[in-house]
């Protein structure tokens, strides 16, 4: 599903973020991706959903080239940052059929999917409501129906248990369940282990831009916790 | 004391980094360039008006009321471009909440964003107000080391009144709207509401300081005992260095006065617009499906008629253009009566170059991509391709430019008199131009985008984009009325216009394949 191979991103002022990082994440697959602050994660999930270019490597979605055919590649995605910023000028309904539209989801298919996501996540009665007076958590809750009712075959989130309650947090494991079940794939980043260790079919570690480990979670894990693996890999990688 | 300055000086840092420039050293040299030449051209307007108002004024022997008239006209302007502000800077802002969570009184954080307020009405009083006392000094009104400070003082006090003013209405506008709720049409309303009566406000101080030259004149004439301030702005600048204290000394009385008033209930208001409303009853069969493209077009029109200062800081020509078109059919046989005494310009070349000035003050598209900010993820993330959203931004300001030109236009050419085929190139040059004007914001934008501003007001009046934009197109609108002008000497004005109308759509084609194509790169580098 997820294709990334030998991904180099270096910013204009000559700072390598990622460096050859290749990873590939397969169809019915949640893949983990952890890392310390500023190891490249966020950097690594916004190129792969097209909203950042880079400077080598090429990364491919369900066979679509993020950067020759974006528009192909972005049609199969969701992407959702750690904080998302929502246009506070419109209400949640305006909001959620604003990305429909851009998602051309049919009238009926829309409303059902609304329905749906709206009433198992607690926001229907609030989807009139202007985006200005949501909480922190409403407009994550409202960024998540965001990109559910799109049916992603790649679903990418960047730290998407942050703000939530929870019982939006096992609603939210669920539904990454779900497109798993249909063929699709999720591909997240997160600071929670527990949730990681948990939730995920394999587990890729970053440190300072380099790929250090990735695999099955069983594998990564071995008879440890993912937490002892992770301080481990990372502290050996800053003593080095 | 401390903590006032340590936030005012945080406050003056945010707004200068509005202006800022970034990028490489070229980038940055072009946009300060093109801010310098802004300025220049302000200054040009202000003095030339300056000069020619003190040349009559010398010959009928009151040269010092040029002190008084060019001080009022600023104070009106600068309440004009500043009362919406107030709102969205000093009663607003994303830094609200960081602010009042602080160990400092309400009244600082008050004053501290006032701060940047009066800046920005510094601005304005020392382009009106200065190039005022160069020309008293050319038309011997008198100069020297103890006039010219005199007028930087006064003009440091002067600017104080058109903030306390606009800090009045921000506050009225941030009260009704905390305490009606944050629902768009109201917010829109109340905006216009404020800008004609600001609008009235000034009419009517044009009509006193008229009555107060008809006083010094010698006739007779009411003068309304609110214009006296700048009587002492006149006559402390003029020498009297007790009436200029008086009059700063006032000023300043008057402003913390006000903001004392006001802290009172600035974090109520601050909270009250902060406060979760529930919207109406939803229907999800009333959901209806659209195209990409007219989903971005739909998010753009909502964006503008959603933010009051976005609106009202580029739809004031837009609105004055139909405006003209009706008082022109409206007043047709007295503007016939004027025309037939006015030589010089061709009545077809100043018609077209006014609308034309009236459409270059729509800088929709100078602020469209800085107002994204931090959302502008949704749009990069969206499977549409980057210059079709570049398109749409574009084809959004013709669209809401077209039915005022039309009205407008039309008004224009049948009041003039100008005939059918002159009307008709009137209002084909008007969308060329549009065009062009909305293209070339978009690519300002691009090269100067601003998008961690504090607040949408920063972005929409101070960011270097939107000045750049907006001056670049009066430039435009000047260049093409005298090239106009000069082509009328060949042809007939309804060629020269059409020859005009086909360069814009060159430019066109040449700006929209720029932005099909480096635009297009550079927006998702952003």
């Amino acid at each position: 599903m997820l294709n990334i191979s030998h991904y180099t991103k270096t910013y204009p002022g000559g700072k390598t973020a990622v460096e050859d990082l290749t990873l590939h994440v397969s169809p019915g697959e949640i893949c983990g991706f952890i890392g310390r602050n500023g190891a490249g994660k966020t950097t690594t999930l916004r190129a792969v959903a097209g909203v950042m270019g880079f400077t080598e490597g090429t990364i491919t979605i369900a066979g679509r080239d993020v950067q020759k055919d974006p528009v192909g590649a972005k049609s199969v995605t969701a992407f959702l940052p750690d904080n998302p910023d929502l246009y506070e000028f419109m209400s949640g309904i305006e909001y959620v059929n604003f990305i429909a539209d851009l998602y051309a989801i049919p009238s009926k298919a829309r409303q059902e999917r609304i329905g749906r996501y709206g009433e198992a996540f607690g926001l229907t009665s609030d989807l009139g409501s202007p985006l200005a007076g949501y909480s922190h958590g409403m407009k994550q809750k409202l960024a998540l129906i965001s990109a559910l009712i799109r049916e992603p075959q790649l679903l990418i989130l960047d730290e998407p248990f942050v703000g939530l309650d929870p019982a939006a947090s096992h609603l939210l494991k669920g539904y990454l369940g779900d497109i798993c079940a249909r063929g699709g794939a999720v591909f997240f980043s997160t600071h929670v282990l527990e949730v990681a260790e948990k939730l995920c079919h394999t587990i890729a570690i970053i440190q300072d831009g380099r790929l250090i480990r990735h695999g099955p979670t069983a594998e990564v894990v071995g008879d440890g916790s993912l937490e002892d693996v992770f301080l481990g890999l990372t502290e050996r990688g800053t003593a080095q | 004391m401390k903590k006032f300055l340590v936030l005012t000086r945080v406050q003056l840092r945010a707004l200068l980094s509005t202006l800022r420039i970034g990028g490489s050293r070229k980038r940055a040299a072009s946009g300060w360039g093109a801010l310098a030449l802004a300025a220049g051209l302000c200054l040009y307007l202000s003095g030339s008006y300056s000069f020619a108002l003190g040349g009559q004024l010398a010959a009928l022997g009151a040269l010092d009321l040029l002190l008084l008239m060019m001080p009022a006209a600023a104070v009106a302007a600068g309440v004009l471009f500043t009362a919406l502000a107030a709102q969205a800077v000093v009663f607003s802002g994303r830094d609200s909440d960081l602010l009042l969570a602080l160990p400092v009184p309400a009244l600082t954080v008050l004053l501290s964003k006032t701060a940047a307020l009066y800046v920005e009405n510094l601005v304005f009083c020392l382009f009106f107000v200065l190039p005022a006392g160069a020309a008293r000094w050319w038309f011997g009104g008198g100069g020297g080391a103890a006039f010219a400070l005199r007028m930087v003082l006064g003009t440091v006090f002067l600017a104080l009144v058109p903030t306390v003013l606009a800090l009045g209405i921000g506050f009225l506008l941030g009260w009704l709207g905390a305490r009606l709720g944050s629902r768009r049409g109201i917010n829109l309303a109340l905006c216009v509401l404020t800008a004609g009566v600001v609008l009235l406000l000034v009419l009517r101080l044009n009509g006193a300081v008229s009555a107060l030259m008809a006083g010094e004149l010698g006739m007779d004439s009411d003068v309304p005992f609110w214009v006296l301030p700048f009587r002492f702005f006149q006559e402390g600048v003029c020498g009297s260095w007790g009436k200029l204290a008086l009059f700063g000394l006032g000023a300043l009385a008057l402003l913390l006065g006000a903001a004392a008033v006001l802290a009172g209930r600035y974090r109520q208001v601050l909270t009250g617009l902060k406060a979760r409303r529930r919207g109406g009853s939803l229907r999800l069969d009333r959901v209806q499906a659209a195209g990409p493209r007219r989903a971005v077009l739909r998010k753009e029109a909502a964006r503008y008629f959603g933010t009051p200062i976005y609106l009202m800081n580029t739809g004031l020509g837009l609105i004055l253009l139909p405006a003209a078109g009706i008082a022109a059919v409206v007043m047709k046989g007295r503007l016939q009566g004027l025309l037939a005494q006015m030589g010089g310009i061709p009545v077809p070349v100043l018609a077209a170059g006014t609308v034309l000035l009236c459409l270059s003050t729509a800088a929709v598209t100078g602020s469209s991509i800085s107002l994204e900010g931090k959302t502008l993820w949704i749009l990069r993330g969206a499977p549409l391709p980057a210059g079709e959203i570049l398109e749409v931004k574009a084809a959004f300001q013709v669209l809401i430019t077209a039915p005022c030109l039309l009205v407008g236009g039309a008004g224009i050419a049948w009041g003039l008199d100008l005939g059918w085929a002159m009307g008709a190139v009137l209002v084909l040059a008007g969308l060329a131009f549009s065009g062009f004007c909305a293209l070339f914001g978009l690519l300002v934008n691009l090269c100067f985008p601003r998008l961690d501003a504090i607040s949408d007001a920063a972005v929409v009046k101070q960011s270097a984009a939107a000045m750049i934009s907006t001056f670049a197109a009066m430039a435009a609108a000047a260049a093409c009325t005298l090239a106009a002008w000069g082509l009328t000497a060949l042809v007939s004005p309804e060629a020269a216009w059409g020859f005009l109308t086909l360069v814009l759509l060159a430019l066109c084609a040449a700006l929209d394949r720029w932005l099909a194509t480096h635009g297009a790169k550079r927006f998702l580098e952003l």
